[in-house]
């Protein structure tokens, strides 16, 4: 400014008091949100006004001097360094806090320490008071009803509580589904937010403003996901063209491969994959307790969307192309003794459906009562010219297709009648596109194309298909990338803590899962102790109702019969409903009954006494009536109202019908012409079942199968029930818990320590504004003061001269 | 003639051991930089440093026991597979175990290092912040 300027000064004061008053508004702006969460201190920036070039009367011996200062910019105080550090400790806050909640809600089910009676836990203490009812039975009440009703008593407590605790499981893997669903929906939630702010943020800038608090709102919002999920957040440039570039934040997951979650106005969105399996027949599948089959057993895929606006524009077109497909032959063969009937084909179909045929193991091998049969699927041209396909069996060497084709024998075959359906997939190499005539064509065989691909960072790709017109007038199918389901491992955080505790089964782990994760066999989440609880109520189960069977070599056991007291030989077996079926034996050449040959045995007991009738027969004081109670039955099923056996699980388990009703006693003694007071088996069912070790397997139960089925079939185990219970089941989780609640608190306190530090540098300090406020001030008061002094300065100019 | 299974199972055990080891002086080493005990950190770095040469040496047993069992270039998760029937329960418990070590360890070893960076970084921005810092005010140059 040249310094003959006549209103120049006027003009550096009246800027010194406007810049005085803007500090002055930033200064009270900090001090008024000094207690708004995730606010940052501002702070003015000044600039000299410096004018170039040369003044029209300028002097060379002039010195030149700035005009004054101006208001440049407001800034947030933050530290980015202190940001990304803290939301790398908020993720793993995150991941060990929703962790270490889930294990302590499984604790309030679980932990047995110190809930029953003497410091014992509940099951605890009902295993506990069933073994000793049984050390009663054994010693004093065997064969006496009284007993019997006692011991049944102590089973029912027992089970009982089992089987609460499995409801309570149930209970809580609803409740937590429910927790992690809400869970996914605030992190869409906050995606969405950010998008938002994203994009007013943007839009403020483009018209020059300082958008200050929408990024406050941002950064608070980022801090928020930060806990679902690891994230790497990142500022890049955009260019508006003409060289004017405004900032875009970019936010992807932290982990390999990365993720974009939010791209400036474009954002994804998460869902959870729920697809229910379903059987041969197309039907759903259902566990015993009624919970639904998951494909792929965990239930509970994270899918991500492809980045959309507020107005759901993909940020990318998801079309891929148009795509080749090529139709796969799949064959259902019938075998026939003659041709009436049999499928003819040309040659080539018959060579290609005869390889088919020997490539698939579950039409080449059969398997019955005898064992496994194998067969050869031959092309053959018969007389009348047309090719069938003849099935010979093969003896011999069956490992491989060719050794089917030398060991087979020729001269003995069946034809086959073949039913050929094709369906679609998509063509690898570089074929080109596949045109249709009509789009109803090309959408019949879009619809049966997979739409779900797996990659080798064992993620999915997502895909669906459309049909459009290509330039010749045909149809084709395009191929479009819907999405992506992320890998197991990939998110870490709260999000993929909660997934964990819903979706981990420890040893049960199957090969899919275990293929997933390399640590699949090592993490516990809540199906762990679902199916650990069910490996001991069937264990439980079937071993004391095997004990509960008499187990004479061929089934025979000795009634006789009212009135005549004629022992005759039984065979004893199990009908549908778990009932046990007398049969009376007969003579295989005459029809007769058979008669008891069992050796003379004296009882002393004045209710089970051997006699020698008139015919010299033996006979046992026990009435058919009283065969039930000699034979033993079943004691535990899956069904309080029945003596089903299959499939007990810790939800299911129950006293049998026949037990609970008095038809069934525990089998004091096995022998079949036991004294009612001889306690054999009762001494068994203690020592060997519930105080007895036994190893115990994934696979044991019978109770996960087919896709549910653990990879591994070792013994995880060996110990008593209670060893199990005590060790397995509440030792590993009071295990975990302790090493989660160690991590939480490392990370926790790092985290307070990092959030401590950036409040230093981005918080409010009552101190500094109240010094920055009596400096403005005095600025703001200097600055009019220059402009009274110019006034008076300026009116002896004009007035006094 | 020793038993290959249980060399490595005995190795585990002692590298548990020293991971525990580790992990106390780890934490030893976050709270002298929370008390801002330099010479504390110090000491701390020169055992963190033998124990580093006491795992390099472990390392390389590591691989000559593995390779005896048939675990060369396999995860520990797969030594229960690796191992006879009658063994499997008990690398699997071991297995848990040294997991457990380690997840202490890495937990306590991340907050260490992240404790130490924010420190280092507060300090920088100290230097940076003296009126007579100039191109030479850096961390490094203050070391040399």
């Amino acid at each position: 400014m040249s310094s003959l300027s006549t209103f120049g000064t006027f003009t550096m004061a009246r800027m010194g008091v406007w810049v005085a008053q803007q500090s002055l508004n930033v200064t009270g702006n900090n001090i008024s949100n000094i207690n708004k969460e995730g606010y940052s201190r501002q702070q003015i920036n000044l600039n000299n006004i410096s004018a170039t070039g040369a003044d029209r009367y300028q002097s060379k011996y002039d010195v030149r001097i700035t005009g004054g200062a101006v208001a440049d910019s407001v800034v947030q105080m933050r530290d980015q360094y202190l940001d990304i550090r803290y939301r790398d400790e908020a993720s793993s806050v995150g991941a060990m806090d929703a962790k270490l909640d889930g294990l302590e809600q499984l604790a309030t089910i679980i932990d047995e320490v110190g809930r029953g009676e003497d410091g014992e836990g509940v099951i605890e203490a009902a295993f506990e008071n069933l073994i000793q009812q049984i050390e009663t039975f054994s010693a004093q009440g065997a064969g006496k009803d009284a007993f019997d009703s006692i011991f049944r008593d102590a089973a029912s407590t027992l089970v009982e509580k089992i089987r609460n605790r499995a409801n309570q499981l149930d209970t809580l893997m609803g409740n937590m589904t429910k927790g992690f669903e809400q869970d996914v929906q605030e992190v869409n939630s906050i995606l969405e937010r950010i998008r938002d702010l994203n994009s007013s943020i943007r839009r403020t800038q483009v018209y020059g403003g300082q958008p200050l608090t929408e990024i406050d709102e941002r950064n608070n919002l980022i801090d928020d996901l930060a806990e679902f999920m690891h994230i790497d957040v990142n500022y890049e440039q955009e260019d508006l063209g003409e060289g004017y570039k405004v900032d875009k934040l970019v936010i992807k997951t932290a982990g390999l491969p990365t993720r974009t979650l939010v791209d400036g106005v474009y954002a994804a969105q998460l869902s959870i994959r729920q697809v229910q399996d379903k059987d041969d027949n197309g039907e759903p599948r259902y566990y015993i307790n009624g919970d639904p089959v998951m494909v792929n057993s965990s239930g509970f895929e994270i899918e991500l969307s492809p980045l959309m606006d507020v107005n759901r524009r993909l940020m990318t077109s998801p079309d891929q192309g148009a795509v080749a497909v090529t139709m796969n032959p799949t064959v259902e063969k019938d075998d026939l003794t003659s041709t009436t009937g049999a499928t003819t084909f040309t040659e080539e179909e018959a060579r290609q459906i005869a390889g088919i045929l020997n490539n698939d193991e579950s039409v080449y091998k059969e398997t019955d009562e005898n064992g496994d049969n194998y067969f050869y699927f031959h092309p053959y041209q018969e007389p009348d010219g047309n090719w069938y396909i003849h099935k010979h069996p093969v003896s011999g060497d069956a490992s491989t297709a060719a050794n089917r084709a030398d060991n087979s024998n020729t001269s003995s075959y069946t034809y086959t009648q073949i039913s050929v359906g094709y369906t679609a997939a998509l063509a690898t190499g570089s074929t080109p596109a596949t045109a249709y005539d009509t789009a109803d064509a090309a959408q019949e065989i879009a619809n049966q194309l997979a739409t779900r691909e797996k990659q080798s960072d064992r993620s999915s790709a997502i895909y669906s298909y459309s049909v459009a017109e290509n330039g010749d007038g045909k149809f084709e199918i395009h191929r479009n990338l819907d999405g992506t389901e992320l890998n197991d491992t990939e998110l870490y955080g709260a999000l993929q803590s909660t997934r964990e505790m819903l979706t981990e089964k420890g040893y049960y782990a199957t090969a899919q899962e275990v293929e997933n994760d390399v640590n699949a066999a090592t993490k516990r989440g809540i199906p762990y102790y679902q199916k650990s609880l069910d490996t001991l109520a069937n264990t439980f189960a079937n071993m004391l109702n095997e004990a509960n069977m008499l187990s004479d070599p061929d089934h025979t056991i000795y009634v006789y019969e009212d009135p005549n007291r004629t022992l005759y030989q039984y065979d004893t077996s199990t009908d549908a409903s778990g009932n046990t079926v007398y049969t009376r034996k007969t003579d295989s050449e005459t029809g007769d009954y058979l008669l008891s040959a069992n050796a003379a045995t004296v009882f002393d007991s004045s209710v089970n006494k051997a006699e020698i009738d008139d015919h010299g027969y033996y006979v046992l004081q026990k009435s058919a009536d009283e065969a039930g109670y000699s034979s033993g039955g079943v004691l535990f099923s899956n069904d309080g109202n029945d003596n089903k056996t299959d499939h007990i699980s810790a939800a299911n388990i129950s006293i049998s019908k026949s037990w609970a009703n008095g038809s069934f006693r525990v089998l004091s003694s096995t022998k079949p012409d036991a004294a009612s007071t001889e306690s054999d088996n009762l001494n068994r069912i203690l020592v060997n079942i519930l105080k007895g070790d036994h190893e115990f397997d994934p696979r044991m139960d019978g109770l996960n199968t087919g896709d549910d089925l653990p990879k591994s079939e070792e013994i995880f185990f060996t110990g008593s029930f209670q060893e199990l219970l005590s060790s397995h089941i509440a030792g590993f989780l009071g295990n975990d818990q302790g090493v989660a609640e160690t991590a939480l608190e490392n990370y926790s306190v790092m985290l307070d320590e990092i959030y401590v530090q950036r409040e230093s540098v981005m918080g409010v300090d009552l101190n500094d504004e109240a010094v920055n406020m009596m400096m403005y001030q005095k600025s703001y008061a200097a600055a009019c003061r220059l402009m009274t002094m110019y006034d008076e300065m300026l009116d002896k100019l004009i007035n006094g001269t | 003639m020793a038993d290959p299974y249980q060399e490595f199972f005995d190795f585990l055990d002692q590298l548990g051991e020293t991971l525990d080891a580790l992990t106390e002086i780890v934490k030893e080493k976050t709270a002298a930089v929370r008390r801002d005990d330099l010479m504390g950190v110090d000491a701390c770095m020169k055992k963190e440093q033998a124990i580093s040469l006491t795992l390099r040496t472990m390392d390389a047993k590591r691989e000559k026991l593995a390779a005896a069992i048939g675990l060369a270039g396999k995860p520990l998760s797969a030594l229960p597979d690796a191992c006879p029937p009658e063994r499997r329960a008990e690398a699997r418990e071991i297995v848990d175990w040294l997991q457990d070590c380690y997840t202490l360890y890495h937990s306590a070893a991340e907050v260490s290092r992240t404790t130490l960076e924010v420190n280092l970084h507060q300090i920088e921005r100290l230097i940076e912040a003296m009126p007579d810092a100039g191109e030479g005010g850096s961390i490094a140059d203050i070391r040399a």
